[in-house]
């Protein structure tokens, strides 16, 4: 049966959600920083207004609901699920209060789309946005990729021990080490260490694209936090196409497929264990879709005849693929263009790439290896059962960071949830059709927001209905969420419901 | 480790392909004498030859002694699909001497579509085919049918029924547990049953819609044909729209509809209350409704007809053609690619994807799969939703029993369900590759029509196509007829034969019968197995290399 | 089985409907900021129209040109290449229709956004050509939304950077040019973007600074909330219900059930 929630438990998700909001009020306050050196007032007081929503709100709850309850599996869905919807929603204020946005939803599309690193975006004229309210921007792809949860996890590490389930609600099943906090603190080794180091190539590159070097420093950290964390937005509206500069999309290529890679298996190579690149189920269905979306895409490059030079079909082709494989959504030119000058089988290549996505326990999006493994490694077993009936048993197993034999309950919760996505895909497309937009831009666009990954192919704009923009907000949610975490809020509220809290 | 059939294996199997051929023979003699009948010669030599070529080696077949009679999982698979070929190859030569395929292969390609029940066409000039040909393709769908029906109800059981025994588990050596006879007991009263109806009831609606007496009993058959078993050939190019007549087309969703509920559940018609509680009826049923729906106010908003009855009777006609998995059609190709709005063609292909009942005539993945994948999912979901994350039980109703859904269940419906829908891409791609001027929408409602057997058309597909995209079409609506694994199965025992072929002739090593198969079956094919190991142990080879 | 506690929601309705109406207050501070801030769109810039309906661009169809067919296409640029400028275009029309535009000469006059990304022989450009850049000026200043911005990737020769020292930003609208030069749907020398090659440029208009006026009634929401919060969060303090780093917490968090 359904748990019946009680008191306690509406005090214990309140409590950590107000720990979360007081962690994005923080996180919030690094573009007040810049803006203050900037002297930007507006700036400023958008930002101070946001910070101070968000830690009120923050403190309120965690004085008022204060608690030393332990969190179970459920809590830690709920808290995680309403974590993100809440913490969007404040975020959302200094954006809606730079006045780039056409109304609230707009603010809080960019705000849901950053911190699920998905980068699809309703800002409006992005070329004249501030310094402050650029870095805002993609500094909640960085919260968002790396977790919410996981900042929170490790500002308050003495948060009792079953804090776990948060992470787990994050869609990061993958425990590296035992310790929960020590893995926390590891993901935050990583990324800091991929920070610096990514942020430093992006700015020397910068500087030889011809950027000076306090604007190398700005485009640096941006483009790195939405490269590693497969986030998509830029800072300026034409993407990665504004910087003409190979050795910038080399670096980018090089974080994007970075933040594709699980934390698992950053841990792997830090400890040298290159081996696993080869042999992980992952990497070896990550390697093999990539091919062959790949090859889909150079082919309908080809065939359409929109490049001809090896050259532009791998700074346009390929870059883009990969951007759309790895769940980042980087633009190499024009969105326009998908439309336009790319032929049909080529995008139909991105869009496939997007929905496969990257690794599990990633910043990215999308089905994800891990599932596209396990249920290709299933359906070759029955396969090979079919092809050989005579032999007994078959036995399928799968080399995750550990080989073991796959199960039927690993298989059915893998081809579960891709189903839940191809769903999603469908039940997106039909929402872009009925707002009138063809079905291959409509279900581009859709698997674009529930992937996390950003491509926009010209179907989202600030012009469209509302309820558009809903689905496509709720589809981001849903993805990053990996649906159950989600389903687990809506159980949570219907058990609340019918017990009359 | 792969044992290739033993002989005795492969004379039984060319003794089921001979029955086969030469019944398919003696149809088309009866067919060609008819056309000699009504004075057409070069239709009666065309069938003449199709038909001696099935007599002849069908009587060849019949000489091949076997001394078994055992049916095995495996034997059956093998079996099935080498009579589809050979029922396919033979059927293809009246096809291709009528004069009306430009090549070969697209009379290949016909004789598949009728015998998977598909009813994509690439016949150039059908509206001046000869009528015995046309009732000729009828055959085969009845053929392909009823033929389909018997091996999904015996033979492939455990694929199509999805009950415990859904892979072939057993090595592939457990025996059939219903004899085919009383199978065909059954599939004959309620297919017999259909054909009789539909003849009626579509020879009236077609007299009453002014069809002229000389034409009727052509017509009558093939459309019967095509409706009754989800096949979907038409006697002329616009298809069902030629008739103008909103009569048959109510006759026509009935057939349809009857095509593609399970034998079950026309047998037990009566039990309503089983029926209604069956996962695969409900499925089925909200399946339905749904994409009927979708079509209606996908072409309501699309503007594609102004009046509410056009709108009603295209829109519900093309929806039960899809979901049945017939593709008879209202409209022109044309028209639906160009007119029919975004919404009411996604509906369409959603509906072509679910498909109809399993252990019915009609194909695609089944509203089975889709029921118990979405079991699977609320289950699920009610795992994340209990306290501690515990697992619980989930039961459903198939064909009156209540069963307990396993991992396995959901699996093995997810294999297909995902195997057809990563499909769909690829013949989706082929055809953008094949004819630039293909729109996306076209090419993937074209995909899915192929892969499910359904047969609309929407003019993607032509004889004009590159060869490679032709044959990948034909192998895809064989895959998707025979639902994947059989077809697997087939291919490894070819290679097995291929490998091994030097052992033919040995006939089946006899070994001491070491363990028992590891069986996952209910208690039912466990006591057949049991029995099966106890009565046939000298002769049941063990899996290779374990002695 | 023991009683069940009150419904802890409904005894503390009061309460609730308080926190409510706060959070409602706030909204509305936020919207009604938004709503008051200063509108100063910056003076239109007059050009002279476009010119979508010459002849050849109507008689250049949309249609994606298959390889089998790009020899003859290669042949109508290289007449087109001898061709008079067409005139002016603008960006979404290039964008629209990228193979009819390929290697045709055209006028473009647009704002310069960004940086100026100087290369060996010129720099790239991002010159956009939208209603920020051409009408109202940058959105902070004004509330005249009107979507996403568009432009085109434009490279200048190094003779002509002198005019494009002010790039636009958050506060103030760049140097517009018009640039006559070649565009090339997929530019080798770019990898294969979409670019317009200037081979001439002009200045239409010096940068300008835009949203200069401050937005006040947003600054009175920011210092009110800021005070709400800062009691929100010693009340929490006093209560020992919160910890705020650096201060001591008065009295323990008591063990509740």
């Amino acid at each position: 049966m359904l748990f019946r929630p009680d008191r306690d438990d509406l005090r214990i998700i309140g409590y950590y959600i107000g720990k979360v909001l007081v962690g994005l009020a923080a996180v919030m306050a690094v573009p007040l920083v810049v803006a203050v050196l900037q002297g930007a007032l507006d700036d400023v007081t958008a930002l101070v207004c946001g910070i101070s929503a968000t830690a009120g709100l923050g403190a309120f709850l965690h004085a008022r609901l204060v608690t030393t309850k332990s969190l179970d599996w459920s809590h830690g869905m709920v808290i995680v699920a309403l974590s993100w919807l809440v913490g969007s929603a404040m975020v959302a204020i200094p954006l809606y209060l730079s006045g780039h946005f056409g109304s609230w939803l707009d603010a809080w599309f960019d705000a849901m789309s950053g911190l699920t690193t998905s980068g699809l975006s309703l800002l409006q004229d992005l070329d004249h946005l501030s310094v402050p309210m650029n870095l805002l921007r993609h500094l909640t792809h960085f919260v968002g990729g790396q977790g919410i949860m996981l900042v929170v996890l490790t500002v308050m590490a003495s948060s009792g021990a079953r804090v776990s389930t948060l992470y787990v609600g994050e869609g990061r099943d993958d425990r590296i080490v035992p310790s929960i906090v020590a893995t926390s603190k590891f993901i935050w080794l990583v990324a800091t260490t991929w920070l610096v180091a990514g942020t430093a190539a992006l700015w020397a590159t910068g500087l030889v694209a011809g950027l000076s070097p306090g604007r190398a420093l700005f485009h640096g950290v941006n483009i790195f936090m939405a490269a590693f964390d497969t986030g998509g937005f830029a800072p300026y509206s034409t993407s990665m196409a504004y910087y003409h500069s190979v050795s910038m999309e080399v670096v980018v290529l090089v974080l994007m497929v970075a933040g594709t890679l699980s934390f698992g298996m950053h841990w792997e190579l830090w400890r040298g264990r290159a081996r696993q690149l080869v042999d992980n189920i992952e990497m070896r269905s990550l390697g093999v879709t990539a091919l062959v979306t790949g090859g889909i895409v150079v082919f309908g490059l080809v065939r359409a005849g929109t490049f001809d030079t090896t050259t532009a079909l791998w700074r346009k082709g390929v870059m883009t693929l990969v951007s759309a494989h790895t769940g980042t959504g980087f633009a190499f030119n024009a969105s326009t263009l998908y439309v336009t000058d790319w032929g049909l089988i080529a995008p139909a290549g991105i869009v496939i790439a997007m929905a496969l996505g990257g690794m599990a326990s990633s910043t990215a999006g999308g089905i994800k290896a891990m599932r596209v493994g396990t249920a290709a490694t299933s359906i070759l077993r029955d396969v090979r059962r079919a092809v050989q009936p005579d032999a007994a048993v078959v036995v399928a197993s799968t080399t995750g960071r550990s080989r073991r034999v796959l199960e039927d309950d690993a298989v059915r919760s893998a081809v579960t949830v891709t189903v839940l996505y191809l769903l999603t895909f469908l039940v997106g497309a039909v929402a872009g059709v009925l707002a009138d937009f063809s079905l291959d831009q409509a279900l581009f666009e859709s698997t674009s927001a529930t992937a996390n990954v950003g491509l926009s192919s010209g179907v989202l704009a600030w012009s469209n209905p509302v309820p558009l923009k809903l689905v496509y907000l709720v589809q981001m949610w849903l993805g990053r969420l990996e649906f159950m975490t989600a389903f687990a809020l809506v159980g949570f509220v219907y058990a609340a419901a019918r017990a009359k809290v | 480790m792969l044992l290739p059939p033993s002989a005795d294996d492969l004379r039984a199997t060319a003794r089921t392909i001979g029955r086969v051929l030469a019944v398919q023979g003696a149809v088309t003699g009866v067919l060609a004498i008819a056309a000699l009948l009504t004075g057409d010669v070069d239709s009666a030599s065309a069938l003449a030859c199709g038909a001696a070529l099935g007599i002849g080696f069908g009587a060849l077949g019949r000489t091949v002694k076997a001394r078994t009679r055992r049916l095995t999982w495996t034997r059956g698979v093998v079996a099935g699909v080498a009579s589809l070929v050979a029922v396919a190859l033979v059927a293809s030569v009246p096809l291709w001497l009528s004069g009306h395929y430009a090549a070969w292969i697209d009379a290949l390609f016909d004789a598949v579509s009728g015998l998977t029940t598909t009813g994509l066409t690439l016949v150039s000039d059908l509206d001046h085919l000869s009528p015995t040909l046309v009732v000729f393709r009828g055959t085969l769908e009845v053929a392909g049918g009823v033929g389909f029906l018997m091996l999904a109800l015996s033979l492939l059981k455990s694929l199509a029924m999805m009950g415990s025994t859904m892979e072939p588990g057993h090595g592939g050596r457990e025996r059939i547990i219903r004899a085919p006879t009383m199978l065909w007991r059954e599939v004959r009263t309620v297919v017999g049953a259909l054909l009789v109806a539909g003849i009626v009831g579509v020879a009236g609606s077609l007299a009453l819609a002014g069809v002229p007496l000389a034409a009727l009993p052509a017509t009558t058959l093939a459309l019967t044909a095509s409706a009754a078993t989800t096949g979907g050939f038409a006697p002329l190019t616009p298809s069902v729209g030629v008739y103008h007549s909103a009569l048959l087309e109510a006759v026509l969703v009935v057939l349809m509809l009857g095509g593609a509920v399970s034998v079950w559940a026309h047998l037990h018609a009566q039990r309503l209350d089983q029926v209604r509680k069956d996962l695969d009826a409900r499925v089925f049923v909200a399946t339905l409704v749904a994409v009927v729906g979708g079509a209606v106010v996908g072409l309501a908003q699309a503007g594609t007809f102004s009046q509410v009855e056009a709108l009603v009777r295209h829109g519900a006609f093309l929806a039960v053609a899809s979901v049945t998995t017939s593709g008879l059609s209202t409209v022109s190709p044309r028209l639906l690619a160009t007119d029919f709005g975004a919404l009411a063609t996604s509906a369409l292909i959603f509906g072509m994807v679910v498909g109809g009942m399993s252990g019915s005539m009609a194909s695609g993945p089944k509203s089975l799969r889709v029921g118990l994948l979405l079991k699977g999912l609320v289950g699920e979901v009610r795992r994340v939703l209990s306290p501690d994350n515990t697992v619980q039980a989930s039961w459903f109703s198939h064909q009156g029993r209540r069963e307990r859904l396993t991992d396995a269940h959901v699996r093995s419906a997810a294999t297909i369900l995902l195997l057809t829908l990563a499909a769909i891409p690829v013949a989706a791609l082929a055809l953008l590759w094949s004819d630039p001027s293909v729109g996306l929408s076209q090419a993937i409602f074209a995909a899915s029509s192929i892969i499910s057997n359904v047969g609309l058309d929407i003019g993607a597909l032509r004889p004009s196509d590159p060869a490679a995209t032709r044959l990948l079409a034909t192998a895809l609506m064989v895959l998707g007829r025979l639902e994947w694994l059989a077809v697997f199965a087939f291919v490894g025992t070819l290679v097995a034969l291929v490998r091994d072929g030097r052992r033919l002739g040995r006939g089946p090593r006899r070994r001491r019968h070491h363990a028992r198969p590891r069986s996952s079956g209910s208690p039912g094919d466990r006591v057949a197995l049991s029995r099966d190991v106890t009565s046939d142990a000298s002769s049941t080879r063990t899996p290779g290399g374990t002695a | 089985m023991k009683p069940r506690p009150r419904p802890w929601l409904r005894s503390h309705l009061v309460e609730l409907a308080l926190f409510l109406v706060v959070v409602l207050v706030a909204s509305a501070g936020i919207v009604w900021a938004r709503w008051a801030a200063p509108d100063e769109p910056l003076e239109r810039i007059a050009i002279g129209a476009a010119q979508p309906d010459d002849a050849r661009i109507r008689a250049i169809t949309c249609e994606r040109t298959l390889p089998d067919a790009v020899d003859a296409a290669e042949e109508e640029a290289e007449e087109e290449a001898a061709a008079p400028p067409l005139g002016r275009v603008q960006s979404s029309e290039v964008l629209a229709c990228p193979d009819a535009f390929d290697q045709v000469v055209v006028d473009y006059v647009g704002e310069v956004v960004g940086d100026v990304l100087r290369r060996d022989g010129g720099a790239w450009l991002l010159v956009n050509d939208d209603a920020y850049a051409l009408e109202s000026g940058p959105l902070a200043a004004h509330d005249a939304h009107d979507g996403a911005n568009q432009g085109l990737a434009v490279w200048l020769p190094t003779e002509f950077l002198d005019l494009v020292d002010e790039p636009g930003n958050a506060s103030r609208r760049g140097d517009v040019i018009e640039v006559v030069g070649r565009i090339h749907r997929a530019d080798p020398l770019d990898g294969g973007g979409l670019t317009l090659r200037a081979s001439s440029a002009e200045l239409v208009r010096d940068a300008e600074p835009a949203g200069a006026a401050i937005n006040r009634p947003q600054a009175l929401v920011a210092v009110l909330m800021t005070l709400a919060a800062f009691a929100v969060v010693a009340w929490g303090h006093r209560n020992g219900r919160l910890s705020v780093p650096g201060l001591r917490t008065r009295r323990r968090l008591s063990k509740r059930r």
